[in-house]
């Protein structure tokens, strides 16, 4: 159902949160890539070919999913690091995150997150909220066409 | 007093001799022989030298001197009774005394005449008035003269002005006044001449700078000065005798003063001019503010730690909202990863129990939700806007029912439920109160909702009321505590933290909450908000 060629960026560094949202996109019917990055670090070198991914053309992704609170660099300094480059200010960001303090919805807003959800710790809403995702950022969502690099 | 008295002798004996050169006999067809008469008949006898001389004496008496007929037509005025009275004598010659003297002291006069002719001498005191507004006190003595016969010829009056005296004892009076009050203020106070010497000091002074008034009286007021701030004192004080009006002193700056020990102190001065007779006095109340310094100290320091405690706080509950929850979904997901994945190899038990684990950590994570939420409420800073909690109530009720559409509630809000608060936290508290009536209704199958205000005690109550399952008041106490439920879990689901929650929030508007119910018989949940009445 969705344009499977295009890969989802998972920015997470807890491993059960990390397998749970993957089981979810698979039990929703989401068969594409799942690329890992387990902090801030991880996430821009693979979006800006620094880094281990120095060199490499990798494709941006349809969707970064983003936690906040992440080792190294956080949340916050990603999310501020693609709205302020060219190439990927234009990217689908969501947060998923286990917070819903104000002060966190202000600011992933003030720094122009296309996005928030609060992950659910009942599994069930978890499913659904993975489904809605899916439907929502890899079918009906549309961005313009990326700038050249 | 006794002035006038000499000055009316000394004038008897003149006249006396002087009559004694009459005719005795024409005295007696004129049994009202004065002084007044006596230029005619002196005219009349030519012995004009002695008409004048006895005129001239009575005259440049300094003491006003009035004779009068034993009858009290007045016969003769000075010139000083016309300049203490200011009526001349042209216009007093011939009128009756009586009806001169002002009109509460004419019974006072005429028993003193009547004494005067009978006994002789008579004395009284009258104050009044003059025609300009001026107040006058006089004393008057009045001596009768008689002729060899014993009968009364005339009465002399010489009166003192005391007019004088009566300026000095209203000054002392006010002084004693000032005085009193000087002593009775709770500050110290300290007046202070136009010379800047101290002219005088209160008992309360004394005590502050532990001089006595002695050693301070006629001193600089720069005595009662630290050392270091005396140079830029003088400049300052000459300024204020320059331009001066009641202000505080040093507005802005920490003022010091300096007790006789050397010891200094935080003071808080206020200055007053007085403008006297002898020149502009400054009044300063000086207060002791030592202690409300170190309150002040001391609140800054509570502050500062509440700040900090509040930062640290915050940083635990957002460390909490971020990390508490995170195992909670792990032990829920894979708890179903196993009833999905595994349900062939569970048995019924099995599966109960992975259900009871998931149930467990969804609690849990409700806990933390609601606990986030209450140290929210602590944290959070009170807004103050006008609020409507009728609208409030009618949106809560309207979002319940959408949830169970099923449900059969009436529900009464009453209108115009205006008050003045936090809009956001009383949303949270009346959402609060109205779910649990909600809640424990459940089993009614009329259940009636609410919502309204009534006066008690001069001030407005407001109440959340249903006619739920009620609980027993004896457990009223736990009411408000975390944790604490009157319900098994079973029966009614919750916290026990949603009406900490509601009284946090009452008590942070100055409110009061407090509950009455009885087992089956609905719960009333009364409220004030700490309203001015």
């Amino acid at each position: 159902m969705t344009d499977a060629s295009k890969v989802i960026l998972l920015v997470e560094d807890n491993p059960d949160d990390l397998d749970l949202t993957v089981r979810a996109f698979r039990k929703a019917n989401i068969s594409n890539a799942v690329v890992v990055a387990r902090d801030g670090v991880e996430a821009l070198d693979y979006l800006f070919g620094t880094g281990a991914h120095a060199g490499k053309q990798n494709e941006l992704p349809q969707v970064v999913l983003l936690d906040l609170k992440l080792p190294r660099v956080d949340g916050m300094e990603v999310l501020k690091r693609i709205r302020s480059d060219p190439r990927t200010r234009f990217l689908p960001v969501v947060v998923l995150t286990s917070s819903r303090e104000e002060q966190d919805l202000v600011r992933s807003y003030e720094l122009g997150v296309s996005s928030y959800v609060r992950k659910p710790v009942d599994f069930t809403q978890f499913l659904d909220a993975a489904r809605q995702l899916g439907l929502y950022w890899l079918v009906l969502n549309l961005t313009p066409p990326h700038e050249p690099s | 007093m006794r002035g006038p008295r000499k000055g009316v002798q000394r004038r008897r004996v003149r006249s006396k001799n002087w009559r004694e050169g009459e005719n005795r006999r024409s005295r007696m067809n004129e049994p009202t022989p004065h002084l007044a008469d006596a230029r005619f008949q002196s005219a009349r006898t030519g012995s004009l030298i002695e008409q004048d001389l006895v005129e001239a004496l009575a005259d440049q008496a300094p003491e006003p001197l009035i004779a009068l007929s034993p009858g009290g037509t007045i016969r003769y005025w000075n010139r000083s009774a016309g300049a203490l009275f200011g009526h001349g004598s042209e216009e007093m010659i011939g009128r009756g005394f009586l009806e001169v003297v002002p009109i509460d002291v004419r019974e006072q006069a005429a028993g003193a005449l009547a004494q005067a002719v009978s006994a002789g001498a008579a004395t009284f005191r009258a104050s009044f008035r003059r025609d300009d507004g001026s107040k006058l006190l006089v004393e008057a003595g009045l001596k009768c003269v008689r002729d060899e016969h014993g009968e009364a010829r005339f009465v002399a009056v010489g009166v003192k002005d005391l007019s004088e005296l009566l300026r000095l004892q209203e000054v002392q009076a006010t002084e004693a006044r000032f005085r009193g009050l000087l002593e009775a203020a709770p500050d110290a106070m300290i007046i202070l001449r136009a010379d800047r010497s101290i002219a005088l000091v209160n008992n309360q002074l004394e005590r502050l700078f532990g001089y006595p008034r002695e050693e301070l009286l006629g001193q600089p007021i720069e005595v009662l000065v630290p050392d270091r701030f005396r140079e830029g004192h003088v400049k300052h004080r000459d300024r204020y005798f320059g331009e001066p009006r009641t202000r505080p002193m040093g507005a802005g700056l920490d003022l010091f003063g300096r007790r006789k020990d050397g010891g200094e102190f935080p003071v808080e001065i206020s200055l007053s001019p007085m403008q006297m007779e002898g020149g502009m006095l400054v009044t300063a109340a000086i207060r002791d503010i030592t202690e409300r310094k170190l309150a002040e100290a001391e609140r800054r320091q509570v502050e500062d730690a509440v700040r900090k405690l509040n930062k640290e706080l915050e940083a635990f509950s957002y460390s909490v909202s971020h990390d508490l929850r995170a195992p909670l979904r792990a032990i829920d997901g894979f708890s179903q990863v196993l009833l999905e994945d595994y349900a062939p190899k569970l048995d019924a038990q099995g599966r109960d129990f992975l259900g009871r684990i998931r149930q467990a950590s969804q609690r849990m994570a409700q806990l933390i939700d609601d606990l986030l939420a209450l140290s929210r409420i602590n944290r959070a800073e009170l807004r103050q806007a006008p609020v409507d909690l009728s609208d409030l109530a009618r949106a809560v009720a309207a979002d319940l029912r959408e949830r169970d559409p099923a449900r059969r509630i009436s529900w009464s809000i009453a209108d115009g439920l205006q008050t003045q608060g936090d809009p956001h936290l009383l949303q949270i508290a009346l959402a609060n109160l109205l779910e649990n009536a909600w809640k424990f209704t459940r089993h009614q199958p009329e259940a009636t909702i609410a919502v309204g205000a009534q006066e008690r005690d001069g001030g407005r109550v407001f109440f959340v009321q249903d006619n739920g399952v009620g609980f027993d008041m004896a457990y009223a106490s736990k009411l408000f505590s975390p944790f604490q439920r009157l319900h098994p879990q079973a029966e009614f689901e919750g916290t026990g933290i949603g009406l900490v929650t509601v009284q946090r929030i009452v008590h942070r508007h100055g409110g009061r909450i407090w509950a009455e119910s009885a087992v089956g018989n609905g719960t009333a949940f009364f409220f004030t908000l700490g309203e001015a009445t």
